[in-house]
Parts: C-alpha cells; structure tokens; sequence
C-alpha cells in the first residue's frame, strides 16, 4: 500500500481519504468472534480504521516469556480488520496509559533498579538502558507481525509523553527503532497537551482532545471545554504546516472509576450530542484523520486494570462493553455515511461575515474536490437558536452544503444535513434528514431556483433529471435513519445492526426495507427463533478457601519479607508477589493493643483466625490514589498465652497507570506497627487458594466460595446469533466477590464502590458446560461461624441472563 | 510530576510582566495552554515571602477575585487565551533587582495541587 500525505489528508494508493478510526482494546475484547463482531460493526456503521494499542504486560507477564496465542494473537486481529477492508493503526507503546496497570509495563520490569520506566523520574528525562533494552525486546516481538500487514496506515510511538525539559532523544530513538523493522507507514505521537511536543520527531503531529473529563461537571453548562477543538486549526498549524490534521483520540465516551457515578449517568450526560459535537467541530477545523476513543468498551479481567477502574470499561462508547449498538454509535455512523458520500479531505477555512449569535459557532470551509462550500453551524444556548437561517436545536451541529453540483441539481443552500448518497454513475440518490423547522434550495438543470420544506415523512423524494442523468433527493426522518444502514450501494431499513458479509440483526419480527437504485424499494419480514435465556443459579456447593487465616497453617515455604525499622515493607512485587490477593504471615506477642495500618487497596487482619478489622482501603483523588491510614483496637480475647498469629490479607486493584504519577506505587500491606513497637517476621504469598474442602465448625468464617456448573444451549453460539450473556450479582447479600469463569478471573465486584452489578460473560471464555466460582470476601458481626456461614450462602440465588438477543439474517 | 510539564506551564506567565504598583506587585498570565480551571489559589511566593491567600487576587476580563473566595463551588474558569493579571496586596521588600524566583501554588479540580515554578526580571519601565 503506497502511503502519502500533505497538508491535507492521508492519500492511499493515489487517493486521499478522510481517515474515520476508532479504538478498540483487544486486552479488554477477546477473541476472534468478538474481534469479528466489533470490528464488523464499525465498519457497517461507515468507520475505515481500527486503531489499537498493543499492551506489552498483556503478551510478557514474566521475563522472557511471551504470549502471543489464542485472545492474545494480534495477528488474527489484524488479519481480520485487513478482510472486513479496515486499515489498522497499531500503537505499541511501550507506554500505553488506557487506565491499565502501570500503563501497560510488565511488574517485572518496574523490579528491575536499574530500570526508568519511560526515561522519566519525577517528569524529569533520565535515560535508562535497562529500560530501552527491554522495550527493544517488547518492539522486536511485535514490529515484525506489524510490518507483515498491509492495512497499517499509520503507527505511534510512546503515548502522551512530556518530560519537565521536554527532552526529544527517546521519542528519536522509538522512531528509529520503527523504521528499522522496515515499517514505513507515518509515525506519529499523541500529545496530550496539544503544544506541538514531539511535532519535529515524527511524520504526523498529531493530539488528543477530552473536553468532558469530570463527570461532576456538565459540559453543557462548561462549553469553553471546547476551546482548544474550536481554534485547534490555528493552535496547530503553526507546528504541523506540511501533515493532515489529526485527533489520535478524540473523545466518544469517558471511563468510570470505582466510587465513580456509573456508566449510565455518563453515557446519560454526554449523549448523542458530546459525539455529534466533538467530531462535527474537528471536521470544520480541517481534521481529516480522526480516531474515536473508545469505539467499543471492553471488560478489564485477568489483572489487566490499573487501580483506578473496576470491572466494565464500558467507556459510554459508541458499541457498548457488551456490543451494543448505541445512540453515539448512530449519530457516528450518520457522520461517517455522510464523509463517504462527500469526500472532505481536501477543504481550506473560508472567511466569513456571517453574524454569529452568542454561544453559537459558526465555520465555513471550501471544498476543493466537491467545488462547494460546507457550513458548520453550532448552537451552545440552552434554545433554539437560528444561525444564517438555520434553525438549530438547542446543543445540535449540522455540516451544511452551500452550492454543491449533482448530476442533475446544485443544492444552492440548506438548512438540512445530507445522511448517505447512492451512486451508480448515472443516477444519484442523496437521502437527507427531515427537519419541520428547515427548507432545501435547489436549482434544476434549466436554471430554476426553489425552496423547498424538509419536513417531510420517510422517503418523500425530489426528482431531477438533465442529460440523461438522474438525482433523487430522498428524505429520511431521524428515527428511520438511526436504523438505516450502508451496504455497498444498498441501504437497509430496520436493522438493530448488520455485518458487511451482508447479514442484518434483528430482535423482534420486522420488516427490513431495502433500496438501490436499480430496484428501487424492497421488504421482506424476518422473524427471529431465538428467544432470550435465563438461568437460575441455585444450591451452589460452598466450601472454605482460605486455610491461610487458620492459626495452624504452615506457611514456612512462603517467601520472607523485610519489616523495616521505619515499619513499612517493601512492595509485595518486589518480592515476586504479583498476584492480586496477596497473603502476610508472621507472630505477634500477646501484648499488642493496637496496630496502626496502611495498606493497597482493600484489606483484612486476622489474629489467631479471629478478625481484627475489614477494610475498603480505596480511595482515588487527583489522578492518583491516597493512602489511607488506620488505627485499630486489639482485644485481648483474641490471644493464647504464647505463639500468637498474624495473617492480613491485601487485595490490590492494580497499579497507578503512571500518566501523572511515577509507576509503581507501593501495593500490598505498606505500612504495619504496634504499640509494642515490635517487628513482624512477614512471611508472603500471592493468590487466594480455592482447595475444595469440607467445611468444620470452628474454621474462620471468613472467605468462602461458591461453585455451581451450568449449561449455555448450543444455538446461543451459532454464527447467526448475537445473545452477550451477563451474570447479575443485584440480588446476593455479598459486599465483595471475585468472579472466575471457567477459571479465568472476569470479574470484581465489590458493593458501593463501584456501579456495577451485571458483569459480562465474554463469548471467549463461556461454552457449553460451564463452571462458575465465586469468592466471597465477606464480613458480617451476624455470622458466627463456618456453618452460618455456609447457611447463609446457601438461599443466594444468581441469574445468568441474556442481557439482548439479536438474530443474524 | 505535574499533570502539565514544567516547561509548558511556564508559558502561561507573560515574560517580563512583573512590577511594583500602588497595591503591592502585579504580573500577568495569559492562558495558551487550553481551557482550565483554578479551584483554589493556594499561594504566591516571591523569592522568599510568601503571600498568602488573604494577600492574593486575580483580575481577569475586569472582575478581581480573591484568592480566598476561590473554590471548587466558586473557580475561576481560566479559558484559552484568556489573560489575567496576578495582584499581590502587600507591601514587602520582596523584589530584588535582577533575577527574581516566583513560585505560584494552584488546584485544579481534576489534577490536585500544581506548582509552578517561573523567573523574571523586575520591569521597571
């Protein structure tokens, strides 16, 4: 693929395009029938590019090990965007930041002394050869698959780096190391602060834009967050004269932390309106290469996250963690069908002496391919507001053509937006989106000028005909548009979604309408067999799994930790401990009456098997997590005369992802003193132990967990059925659980401190026969002991439900 | 470090904008990094005095605040290229002649607490 670019566009093969990525993350995403679906969506839905990073803890969890199969093969992953005709831009890092632990660096490199994470200490430039040794090898592993595909339109090396200094010898070196894997597509970085870092470095300067980062605030009410996306052209130019404008992220949705305000209030705040908004604005500053962040959500498992997000990523993005088609989704796909109708890579800001009302903007820029004019209008007010004639809903941008040719007609002026354009060389069929309160100017062929209203129902058509040509003007109103979908040169109506192969999802008994323009309209009714599945999870076995609380447990072939003088313990990484549960072990004397404590993220303390304190540990403010500090009381009831045990355990949520802090925040038990002053031999161990067992009066009714197996029917997987099951933890009495399914971990759930009660079952790891394991970490004053216990767990009653269930024709 | 490197925060502060007036000293910002948001005015320090809150206002599009009326409830909304003039309300020797070491302590509501460290010479024009 011969790729060029100039201040315009990107020009692929000889033609220039208006690159229309968005982001998925595969680490969040498994497996080629998610892939499949994912990236199928987007391309039906009028995206050309999936942009991915590639996250280097995910392939390298130890040293020299790597892996690279099955839901970790990225080239299956790029091999499927290459046949549903998708470009890929592959972002490798090393650096990832994605709300994933320590950014996407392996633990074991942050061990390493001589290692800098990204050449950076305190936001100072510390060159470290450890550290570029080990990304050399991260580079080496995957530049090669890389290089092997020809969609790659474009690679990006490290990810929203600054130094104090602003030092450039690191970013030099990453992009020589990309050119000598024989890659030569354009190298690009994204800056965070859009101050032209790194421009002089790469091909393509290129930022990120977020107006709406703090769920607290309504951008609605806080429009100047749209500053730097309104003069983005002027701020820009100055250092990227010779490149395409291009948002490497450009925002689509935001994440949810733990103690956040949950996906639903954010998808409710930002709406079709933030996405409409976001990319309509790029558009008229002269963006032509965008990359909506995210597209689709995902699902953090395994130990992915850092520690500042729980289970969902849905990220309130366009295709929802499940696969859902999204109001975001429609408004993005109305703006990619309306880019492929009129190819706007070649356009040059116009002067204007529109009047703008306040709170309104107002661009035009002329098109040099189209030879037309397109007018990008925005109303901020909190009304109706009309701008050069143009009525606009109040927080709405419309892209508006101003003399632009057709085979038969010029639209002199419109106040409606064009949605899609069918074309077979000799007739043309534009479909525009109705609107009550706005007309169309159109000139025929003989030179006759009208004005013409656009509020009109579904397919009211304007004919014209000049020479042997023909164009149709077609109007679709909102609602049938939201379900229209571009195959080729056919349009579907009434399709939840399609796949380009050319198969179209549906819910309920529908009558999907089809239109060319060789045939004209066409129906046909569809009636789905697959109705929606629940299962009832009941009688779970229970048992016991945490023998580690027990006074008798031997733990002499854990490994020692040090307890400094200072009482605080050296990171449990540090100790090869990378595990999320980590145990701590170790004698304490009777005459202990308070211990003072502080610990990463959630954590327990057991004397003799008796449970001193419980604690939700988390707290995340600033960017960065604070510390907690607790002082807890002893009783004395809890001691022999002699021999006396300590254990705690820590369950960490993941390290600081490292965009403002340095990697690497201490987890694990960090800060341990008595009154008596004295220090613990600690011994450690990672992971929780799910050794099945009989439960005995008198164990510590304290972690337990409960197992039940379970069907999914087969035609739940077949190829033409859309069903994301998810596990709903609404109902149970815990306050904290981890999820394992199939033994593989997919889920935390922890009560109030996350807005999360459904977790996703991922198609990658559910089959037929399936096994679920629950552990629970509960604490409860009303259960005395093991039998109570199990007692208790026993009425717990979990579903397992379809969370939607389309059928694929 | 800071959410916004040192050396781009640095260019917020309009080079040799530091002077005496009636009130005390004045410099001048002008915000070119992107829309922003002061929730608290924490302190300014010249070389070795510190003002504090109570000695601190901001002037901007023609309404002065002070430093101890700034909050999260009550920020100052700091937009692109907006420019702002710093007033520090008392009457010390602070200054020197030559080079002069100003550190302004700020919060923003989603990165916490930002220091920004500047140099200027004292405009005596």
């Amino acid at each position: 693929m011969d790729i060029k670019f100039d201040k315009h566009s990107l020009i692929v093969n000889g033609e220039r395009i208006v690159l229309k990525s968005g982001t998925i993350h595969y680490f969040r995403t498994f497996g080629k029938k998610e892939w499949f679906d994912r990236l199928a969506k987007m391309k039906a839905g009028g995206y050309n590019c999936v942009d991915l990073y590639l996250c280097w803890s995910f392939h390298n969890p130890q040293k020299g090990v790597w892996d690279f199969e099955g839901y970790k093969n990225i080239a299956e992953l790029f091999q499927c965007a290459k046949d549903l005709g998708m470009f890929i831009i592959v972002r490798p890092g090393p650096y990832i930041n994605a709300e994933v632990s320590a950014g996407g660096l392996p633990y074991w490199l942050l061990k390493d002394k001589d290692v800098i994470p990204r050449n950076r200490k305190d936001g100072d430039y510390i060159y470290s050869k450890a550290y570029m040794d080990n990304l050399k090898d991260w580079y080496g592993k995957v530049l090669p698959i890389v290089k092997d595909f020809d969609n790659l339109i474009a690679i990006q090396i490290e990810n929203e780096y600054s130094t104090n200094g602003g030092e450039v010898e690191y970013l030099q070196e990453l992009y020589q190391i990309v050119r000598s894997y024989g890659i030569n597509v354009p190298i690009f970085h994204n800056d965070a602060y859009i101050a032209g870092l790194y421009a002089d470095v790469v091909d393509i300067y290129a930022c990120d834009i977020y107006p709406y980062i703090n769920p607290k605030t309504n951008w609605r009410e806080e429009t100047y967050s749209f500053d730097t996306l309104d003069n983005l052209e002027d701020m820009t130019r100055c250092f990227s004269e010779n490149s395409p404008m291009f948002i490497a992220e450009m925002q689509s949705g935001w994440y949810d932390k733990w103690l956040g305000y949950g996906y639903e209030k954010i998808r409710e705040d930002m709406g079709k309106d933030h996405i409409n908004i976001m990319t309509k604005t790029a558009l008229s500053q002269g963006v032509t290469m965008f990359n909506h962040y995210m597209c689709a959500g995902g699902t953090n498992i395994l130990d992915t996250c850092s520690d500042e997000v729980y289970t969902s990523y849905d990220f309130a993005s366009p295709i929802s963690e499940l696969g859902i088609i999204k109001d975001n989704f429609k408004k993005a796909k109305e703006i990619n069908y309306f880019l492929d109708a009129f190819n706007l890579s070649q356009t040059g800001p116009k002067e204007s002496d529109v009047e703008v009302p306040q709170g309104c903007y107002f661009k035009e820029r002329e098109d040099l391919i189209n030879s037309c004019t397109w007018k990008f209008i925005r109303n901020f007010n909190s009304c109706e507001t009309m701008i050069d004639g143009v009525n606009l809903e109040s927080f709405d941008m419309k892209i508006l053509p101003e003399n632009l040719s057709l085979y038969a007609c010029k639209i002199v002026k419109s106040g409606v937006e064009i949605f899609a354009k069918l074309d077979n060389g000799s007739s043309q069929a534009i479909f525009v989106l109705a609107d009550e309160k706005n007309s169309i100017t159109i000139e025929d062929s003989s030179g006759n000028i009208q004005n013409y209203s656009a509020d009109c129902s579904d397919f009211e058509t304007l004919t014209f005909e000049a020479n042997g040509k023909k164009t149709l003007i077609i109007f679709l109103t909102r609602k049938t548009s939201d379900e229209c979908w571009k195959l080729e040169n056919k349009l579907i109506f009434g399709a939840k979604f399609i796949y380009p192969d050319g198969r179209i999802a549906i819910e309920n008994e529908k009558e999907i309408k089809t239109y060319t323009l060789e045939g004209g309209f066409n129906s046909q009714c569809y009636t789905p067999q697959t109705s929606s599945l629940r299962v009832k999870l009941t009688d779970f076995d229970v048992y016991f799994c945490a023998p580690e609380i027990e006074k008798d447990y031997d733990y002499s072939s854990w490994k020692k930790i040090k307890h400094n003088e200072d009482f605080t313990l050296q990171d449990s990484f540090q100790s090869d401990v990378y595990s999320e549960f980590v145990w701590y072990r170790g004698k304490i004397s009777n005459k202990v009456r308070e211990i003072s404590i502080t610990a990463r993220h959630i954590f327990a303390i057991y004397i003799n098997g008796y449970e001193i304190l419980n604690r939700n540990s988390y707290k995340h403010d600033n960017l960065a997590s604070v510390d907690e500090h607790i002082v807890v009381d002893v009783n004395p009831d809890v001691y022999n005369n002699d021999n006396n045990e300590i254990c705690v355990l820590v369950q960490n949520l993941g390290f600081d992802r490292g965009f403002t802090n340095n990697i690497g925040t201490p987890r694990g038990l960090i800060y341990f003193k008595c009154d008596t002053q004295e220090l613990i031999d600690w011994h450690i161990r990672g992971r929780i132990s799910l050794d099945k067992r009989e439960m005995q009066e008198g164990q510590a009714p304290y972690l337990a967990c409960l197992e039940k197996e379970f069907e999914i029917p087969e035609k739940y997987f077949d190829k033409d059925v859309f069903a994301p099951f998810v596990l709903d933890m609404e109902k149970t009495p815990f306050r904290r659980a981890t999820i394992f399914l199939n033994g593989v971990k997919i889920g935390r759930y922890i009560r109030h401190n996350a807005n999360q009660t459904k977790f996703y079952l991922p198609y990658e790891f559910l089959q037929k026969n399936n096994k679920i394991q629950i552990v629970i970490w509960e604490k409860s004053h009303r259960i005395k002991g093991v039998i109570d216990f199990k007692n208790y767990l026993n009425g717990v009653i979990i579903n397992i439900e379809n969370h939607k269930v389309y059928q694929l024709f | 470090m800071a959410v916004v490197p040192d050396f781009l925060i640095k260019r917020v502060y309009k080079k040799g904008s530091l002077r005496k007036c009636d009130e005390g000293i004045e410099f001048d910002l002008k915000n070119v990094l992107g829309p922003g948001v002061i929730s608290g005015l924490d302190y300014v320090q010249i070389n070795d005095y510190k003002f504090t809150k109570e000695a601190i206002s901001f002037i901007t599009q023609g309404i002065e605040l002070f430093a101890n009326s700034v909050s999260e409830l009550n920020p100052i909304r700091f937009r692109l290229g907006q420019e702002g003039t710093m007033r520090l309300l008392e009457h010390v020797e602070c200054l020197k002649n030559g080079v002069n070491k100003i550190i302004i302590e700020l919060t923003n509501p989603e990165a916490g607490r930002m220091k920004i460290t500047l140099e200027d010479n004292l405009n005596i024009a």
